[in-house]
């Protein structure tokens, strides 16, 4: 005998899914059947129990506000789709913007400042090295070619290059040669440098260039203070100096 | 009655145009003397333009002395030994290739121009000793000497602006105060300062020789010390900016440069002995 079938049964005829014949058939066979009979009494005693379980009716409030979420859900994503505007939080593509643009305007204002006090100040140079008292002039180099400001741009070399060549005083073109050979590193003081050894007339502010190009050592320098040292026009003292940074920089080569 | 006042009238005149006269001649400092007083082993001579203001240029003149005073005069003088007058000269004018007139009499020409004075040594075999030069106090110095000639510069008890650039000459400087540029190459600089001036820069140079300055333990200023082939010495407490050492690796000397504030800073001071030593010594000697 097939006992999962006739439990089939069972169950079929516990939910009053079976008709009259196969409900009659059952019937029989658990009068025949221990096993059934006991099965049969355990089904009707589990759907007695179930029965008695009671039935807890769904709150309508709560179908009521699920309906409403639904709806309004719908109707949100309606608004996505058709005329309807996406609207954030917080709207950090906006402000990102603003502050872009306010970076902007802060560093093209920044550069504008300085170029104007650069341009103040350079022009506050060049009115300083006109004045007539030489301490004053070299008062103006020391304190606006001050080294821990830092790098200074081309036009303040200019400045002082123009120092070097026009000064009237060989104290201030001496202040101004011992102020550019802490830029040696730059093609265009060195080449000042070089050139004006061509036409300063002070003896002592020609050492002085020299001693500024024995702090750099290249080939150029090197022809410079060479053509000294071959230049009996020059003082014997200036010759020696020459000489004796040639043998300088000869020292650091070997 | 209208006698009178023609008579008053041209009194007038002649006044106003004297005065005026006078006041022409006072403003091309042709008031000038030339004094001697004679002693036994020679003469002392003096010569004198009147000057309160502007600069004072002194070339190549030997031997010099400049003192300050309280004047309105700038005064030369010199003691002219007998023994070396060139009798040979006597009632001859020393002639010089630039056109310049001995007006001292003891072989300096002076002229002045504006607000500018120049002193200038005519003859190498000056027959005198040391040049005195008294200079009021408002009055600015500079003095250029390039010859071997004569050993130093000695400036004394001057506030005024001094520029000296000099080639053989030691400097020595008494009871200054700055604002001062002193140059020189093979001399050495020995400057003893009464004050600091806070007015313009102070900044004494020397190629080959030694720099020794003493200043008033109240002294303000920024300094810059350089010895790049010598050493510093120094009892000044200076407040340190930058410091560096062995800068120069080509050469065996250590070399120092010191940058640094004195009572706070004050005045740019620059010192360098570009081959020698450096001594500041602060109050006193």
């Amino acid at each position: 005998m097939n006992i999962s079938h006739w439990e089939d049964k069972i169950i079929a005829a516990m939910e009053g899914d079976l008709i009259q014949s196969e409900k009659d058939e059952l019937m029989l066979q658990i009068s025949r059947d221990k096993d059934l009979t006991d099965m049969w009494e355990n089904y009707q005693q589990l759907y007695s129990d179930i029965d008695l379980v009671p039935i807890d009716k769904p709150n309508l409030a709560v179908k009521h506000n699920f309906i409403k979420w639904l709806n309004a859900e719908a109707e949100g994503l309606k608004n996505q789709t058709g005329e309807g505007k996406v609207v954030r939080l917080f709207p950090w593509g906006k402000w990102a913007s603003v502050a872009a643009i306010f970076v902007c305007v802060l560093g093209f204002w920044q550069m504008y400042n300085q170029n104007q006090q650069l341009g103040s100040s350079l022009a506050n140079l060049e009115s300083l090295m006109q004045v007539q008292s030489p301490t004053e002039r070299i008062k103006a180099i020391r304190v606006n070619y001050n080294q821990d400001q830092g790098d200074i741009d081309s036009e303040m070399i200019d400045v002082l290059v123009n120092v070097l060549f026009t000064d009237q005083s060989s104290n201030v073109r001496l202040a101004a040669v011992e102020t550019l050979s802490n830029y040696m590193d730059r093609s265009e003081v060195r080449m000042a440098l070089i050139k004006s050894i061509a036409t300063e007339k002070d003896g002592g502010v020609k050492l002085a260039i020299i001693d500024s190009l024995g702090k750099n050592q290249n080939d150029e320098i090197k022809n410079t203070l060479e053509n000294i040292v071959n230049d009996d026009s020059h003082e014997k003292y200036v010759i020696d100096g020459a000489h004796m940074q040639l043998i300088r920089l000869d020292n650091v080569d070997m | 009655m209208k006698t009178t006042i023609m008579k008053y009238l041209i009194k007038l005149s002649l006044f106003v145009l004297v005065f005026g006269i006078t006041s022409q001649m006072n403003g091309q400092n042709i008031n000038r003397t030339v004094s001697k007083v004679t002693s036994a082993k020679g003469s002392l001579k003096e010569y004198k333009i009147p000057m309160t203001t502007g600069t004072l240029n002194i070339v190549d003149v030997n031997e010099v002395r400049v003192e300050g005073y309280s004047g309105t005069e700038v005064v030369f003088s010199t003691m002219v030994e007998n023994s070396e007058r060139n009798e040979r000269a006597a009632g001859l004018k020393l002639v010089n290739s630039l056109g310049l007139e001995d007006n001292t009499g003891f072989g300096i020409s002076v002229s002045k121009e504006g607000n500018t004075a120049t002193a200038r040594q005519l003859s190498d075999n000056c027959s005198c000793n040391e040049i005195t030069i008294k200079v009021p106090k408002g009055v600015n110095i500079s003095i250029t000497h390039r010859t071997h000639d004569a050993e130093g510069i000695l400036i004394q008890n001057v506030s005024s602006e001094v520029e000296i650039s000099t080639t053989y000459h030691n400097v020595k400087l008494e009871n200054v105060t700055g604002p001062m540029a002193i140059k020189t190459v093979h001399g050495s600089i020995d400057a003893k300062f009464s004050s600091l001036s806070q007015n313009g820069s102070v900044s004494l140079y020397s190629a080959h020789d030694f720099v020794d300055v003493t200043i008033p333990t109240n002294a303000k200023m920024n300094v810059s010390i350089e010895a790049p082939y010598g050493d510093v010495y120094s009892n000044a407490e200076i407040n340190i900016t930058k410091k560096s050492t062995a800068k120069n690796t080509n050469s065996c000397y250590s070399g120092s440069s010191i940058d640094g504030t004195l009572n706070g800073g004050g005045v740019e001071f620059s010192i360098k002995s570009a081959h020698d030593d450096v001594y500041l010594r602060q109050g006193g000697e």
